[in-house]
């Protein structure tokens, strides 16, 4: 790629990131004279990739620096916590004893309730930290251990995964996608939600988000099997990742159906099924020997736990004030199920009727956005599953994706503030600016809305932490937070379902 | 992408960084100008000068107290009463850091305004550079200036205000460029009176105004008079306006004891940390000598203590010893002679050399044969320097050379765990930055 832009302009080699406009310009000029020039040469993607990547280091080292969730706040401590306490967990207690109850694994205490990818990794991690201090990871002494050395130990193993699973998804597909600009690919890899929630906040989103990227990158590849282990290890690292497995089906369905050669498809699903199931068992292995697996199951789905925590955007929580009136509690549950499948219906049909690259990564977002507002038990971390997928949709739809990813940053700020880490608004405000300085919106009163809307959100953030407070309903501000944030989120899974309906004009 | 977008974009990115250093480390300059905050606003003026309750006493010229005194009046404003007391030891609550970190970020806009004028606005700089390229050197101009490391570094988290200061220097640059020389002069005189340490400027400003302002042909000598007045007094005004009102209230005492606090002698050669300038290799080449002929038992020689990383006086062991009027003799000397050397080249090839490499030779030899030079005047070469390679494209390389030198010399600085890492992370993006924008 490189040899072919020193070619083409070695002239213009003063500066290798273009502007947009500037991009074109050369583009047309070049393609005049040498039709399959590919697009994505005109700025030296190397150069560029590094030096964006080196920025982004810079900034999760310094979202390091700041707080962890519940950094010196006892008896319970937080996420950071939870994490340090499965490293203990699954260091020092036999496999079969990871998932159940026990005088030694007081599940009350930030018990395990993720799917057996993360004990493995947990179990790793808590190897190398014995290693380098045993004090760390010591059976229910060490709960609650707090160090700077602990902390840098900690914060680096949740950077390495960053640049190991999710980077490399994400970059081969801005670079081999056509309509790639710079600044699309540099707004996409600098999302700030994910750094504050993976490096500020704690834990390891990365991981499994970047091998459904990985899934998302093989499958539209044609690498169906590989997707589809991808997809497995996903799912068995965070069992959110359901939220993408109903579009993952459908497009892996519709792109293996074959209407002249039925029996060759019906072969084909098999294969892939075999594929899926073999994984599973491989990874649930120990704890099916161990008969334990019913425990990992019960607590990786805890139907026992409540429609929501805290303030969290989604449709329950946000319209809490006029739902917890009306009659409907008991049936609520199945409420929620028959909502998230109904909404993520239309872009799914679409998507079988056509299962092309575009509508593929709508219905991720659509399908991810419907679990978010509407199913049960959600966090505010969650966002992430539907605006991960939205990163893909930058170069299709900037002005809406944009907004939608400001939006989803100022939805997490409650979290933020929680943890001690108020000056997260500041990267979102960052962000926000770049964002908008860089991307023509289609129409100007469109775009004047959109700013309007997000500048509203920053209000609303600067009221959570200096607004007057109120004693008779202390989390207004969360609560006004939550309710921008889910009807934004509506709209946003209103448009991006109509949108899979519209005809491309190239595709 | 246009000028504005690209204000925007990098100065959105660099102060949302900025902020989010917040909570790093800070060294003792924090205390520093948090004292010296207190001092103005607690004593009137004639005891700023001589006000020691913390050792940390006001030794930067006048401006910069006023610079100070403002501050403190904003916060007494904002409510930051903390940050007003004068102490003997260090204070330190997230009130204080809050108020002083954001003072430093509140300064970084003027510097990012100053930079976005230079690089956009300055007329001169992109002359040597073929057409279709111009906007792209303006960009890098801008982009390189604004996220410069050792600001970052030396700012927002080992904490001074180095970044407003240089951008009085971009300005008076800006100055340069339009030709307008006593503007220029002026800023110049401004900016020594806010901290004196840019008099490693001076002869580059002394020589170029000798061969660019003033005009030696044999005809008509004396319209360089009614010049020389007026550049006098572009140069004098801003000291009155700086030492007139201690003048006033105490005479010609308070004078002599702003030039002690400003210049004290009993530092010693080399800074706790030692400035890679000549006094390193000198102060290495004793302790090498004093080593070696203690071994062997020839003579006897006092331990050197240099190394002991303290501010302090010392004597060499072995090697005769360095004065201060000793090194300002060698620092005048070499700078002469570079200076003289552009200047001929100048008339020889009859094509104007740019005031920015004046500067660049001028603070080197400062940087390099100095008394007490701090690691972190190294901004001083940089930022000329960075002009320099702009202008003229045949210098990128050795102005990525440059940079990497600087980071290395700044390392020292950070030794906490995050921030370790974290000078790493900011010098390479640094330098990644200059591979893509120069080149």
């Amino acid at each position: 790629m490189n040899e072919k832009y020193t070619k083409t302009s070695t002239s213009s080699s003063f500066i290798k990131i273009k502007a947009p406009e500037v991009q074109e310009k050369v583009t047309s000029k070049l393609k005049k004279t040498n039709s399959n020039f590919d697009n994505s040469t005109t700025w030296n993607s190397f150069l560029t990739t590094i030096s964006i990547l080196s920025v982004l280091l810079c900034f999760q080292i310094v979202i390091s620096l700041n707080p962890h969730s519940g950094e010196s706040q006892p008896p319970m401590f937080g996420d950071y916590e939870a994490q340090r306490h499965w490293m203990e967990i699954t260091l020092n207690l036999p496999i079969e004893q990871w998932y159940v109850n026990g005088t030694l694994n007081d599940l009350l205490y930030w018990g395990l309730d993720y799917p057996p990818l993360t004990a493995y990794h947990h179990n790793l991690l808590g190897l190398i930290a014995y290693k380098i201090n045993k004090s760390w990871v010591e059976l229910t002494d060490s709960r609650g251990f707090e160090s700077v050395a602990h902390k840098m130990f900690m914060r680096i193993s949740a950077i390495v995964p960053f640049y190991i699973f999710y980077l490399p998804p994400l970059i081969f597909f801005y670079l081999n996608s056509k309509k790639t600009s710079p600044m699309s690919y540099a707004l996409a890899l600098l999302y700030p939600a994910l750094l504050v929630i993976d490096n500020g906040h704690f834990q390891y989103n990365s991981i499994s988000l970047g091998m459904f990227l990985a899934t998302y990158v093989f499958l539209t590849n044609n690498f169906t099997i590989l997707g589809s282990m991808f997809f497995v290890a996903a799912l068995n690292y965070k069992q959110m990742e359901l939220y993408h497995a109903l579009p993952i089906f459908v497009f892996i369905l519709a792109r293996s159906i074959n209407k002249a050669q039925p029996l060759n498809s019906v072969f084909k699903i098999a294969k892939i099924g075999a594929v899926v199931i073999s994984t599973f068992i491989l990874i649930w292995l120990p704890f099916i020997l161990t008969g334990t697996a019913k425990d990992v199951l019960l607590r990786v789905f805890p139907f026992n736990r409540g429609l929501y925590e805290d303030k969290v955007a989604s449709f329950w929580c946000a319209f809490s004030f006029i739902l917890k009136r009306l009659p409907f509690q008991s049936v609520q549950i199945y409420l929620s199920t028959a909502l998230v499948l109904l909404c993520s219906l239309p872009s799914l049909i679409s998507l079988f009727r056509q299962p092309s690259e575009r509508n593929f990564r709508l219905s991720l977002v659509t399908t991810s956005l419907s679990f978010f507002l509407f199913s049960f038990h959600v966090h505010e971390k969650t966002i992430l599953l539907a605006t991960i997928p939205s990163l893909l949709l930058i170069s299709d739809y900037p002005s809406s994706v944009l907004w939608l990813l400001n939006i989803s940053n100022i939805s997490i700020f409650s979290l933020c503030v929680k943890d001690n880490f108020p000056l997260s608004v500041f990267l979102f405000i960052g962000y926000f600016l770049v964002s908008y300085s860089t991307f023509p919106s289609s129409s100007p009163l469109k775009r004047l809305l959109q700013i309007f809307s997000v500048s509203t959100g920053f209000l609303i953030c600067v009221l959570e932490l200096y607004g007057p407070s109120n004693q008779r309903f202390p989390h207004i501000y969360q609560l006004a937070n939550a309710f921008f944030s889910c009807v934004h989120l509506l709209y946003f899974l209103v448009s991006f379902s109509l949108e899979s309906f519209e005809k491309v004009k190239k595709e | 992408m246009s000028e504005t977008q690209w204000i925007l974009s990098v100065g959105a990115i660099l102060i949302a960084f900025k902020c989010l250093l917040i909570p790093a480390y800070t060294s003792t300059d924090f205390e520093v100008h948090r004292n010296w905050m207190a001092v103005t606003w607690n004593r009137p003026m004639k005891e700023w000068y001589t006000e020691s309750t913390s050792e940390w006493t006001l030794d930067y010229p006048p401006f910069f107290a006023y610079f100070e005194l403002a501050l403190a009046y904003a916060a007494k404003f904002l409510g930051f009463d903390e940050c007003l007391e004068i102490s003997s030891t260090p204070k330190m609550s997230r009130k204080i850091l809050i108020f002083q970190r954001f003072s430093v970020i509140f300064t970084d806009f003027f510097y990012l305004a100053v930079c976005a004028l230079y690089s956009f606005h300055s007329p001169r700089l992109v002359e040597r550079i073929p057409k279709k390229l111009r906007r792209n050197g303006r960009e890098a101009c801008f982009v390189l200036l604004a996220t410069l490391q050792a600001l970052l570094i030396c700012d927002s988290i080992h904490f001074q205000y180095n970044s407003m200061l240089t951008a009085f220097f971009i300005l008076s640059m800006y100055f340069v460029d339009s030709g307008r020389m006593l503007m220029a002069a002026l800023t110049f005189s401004i900016l020594l009176n806010f901290k004196h340490i840019y008099v490693y400027y001076a002869l580059g400003y002394v020589f170029f105004y000798l061969v660019n302002y003033f005009h030696f042909s044999s005809e008509n000598i004396l319209c360089n008079v009614p010049k020389a007045i007026s550049l006098a007094i572009a140069l004098l005004s801003p000291f009155i306006f700086s030492l007139f009102p201690f003048f006033h209230v105490d005479g010609i005492e308070a004078l002599q004891n702003i030039a002690t606090r400003l210049f004290p002698v009993s530092r010693g050669l080399t800074h706790a940390f030692w400035a890679p300038n000549f006094w390193a290799l000198y102060n290495f080449t004793d302790l090498c000598l004093y080593r070696v002929l203690s071994l062997l038992k020839i003579g006897k020689f006092e331990a050197p203590t240099y190394t002991s990383g303290l501010v302090q006086e010392y004597t060499h062991s072995v090697l005769p010893n360095v004065t201060p009027i000793g090194t300002l003799f060698l620092v005048v000397v070499s700078s002469v002679i570079v200076l003289t050397g552009l200047i001929i080249r100048w008339r020889r090839d009859s094509r104007p050399v740019d005031f920015s490499l004046f500067a660049v030779f001028s603070a080197l030899s400062f940087f390099y044969f100095g008394y007490h030079v701090h690691e972190k005047a190294i901004i001083l070469i940089t930022v000329p320097m960075t002009i320099f390679a702009i202008k003229d494209p045949k210098y990128h390389r050795h102005l990525v050379h440059l940079s990497c030198v600087a980071s290395f010399s700044l390392f020292p600085l950070l030794f906490t765990p995050f921030e370790i890492l974290l000078k790493y992370a900011i010098c390479l993006a640094y330098f990644l930055l200059q591979l893509t924008f120069l080149k």
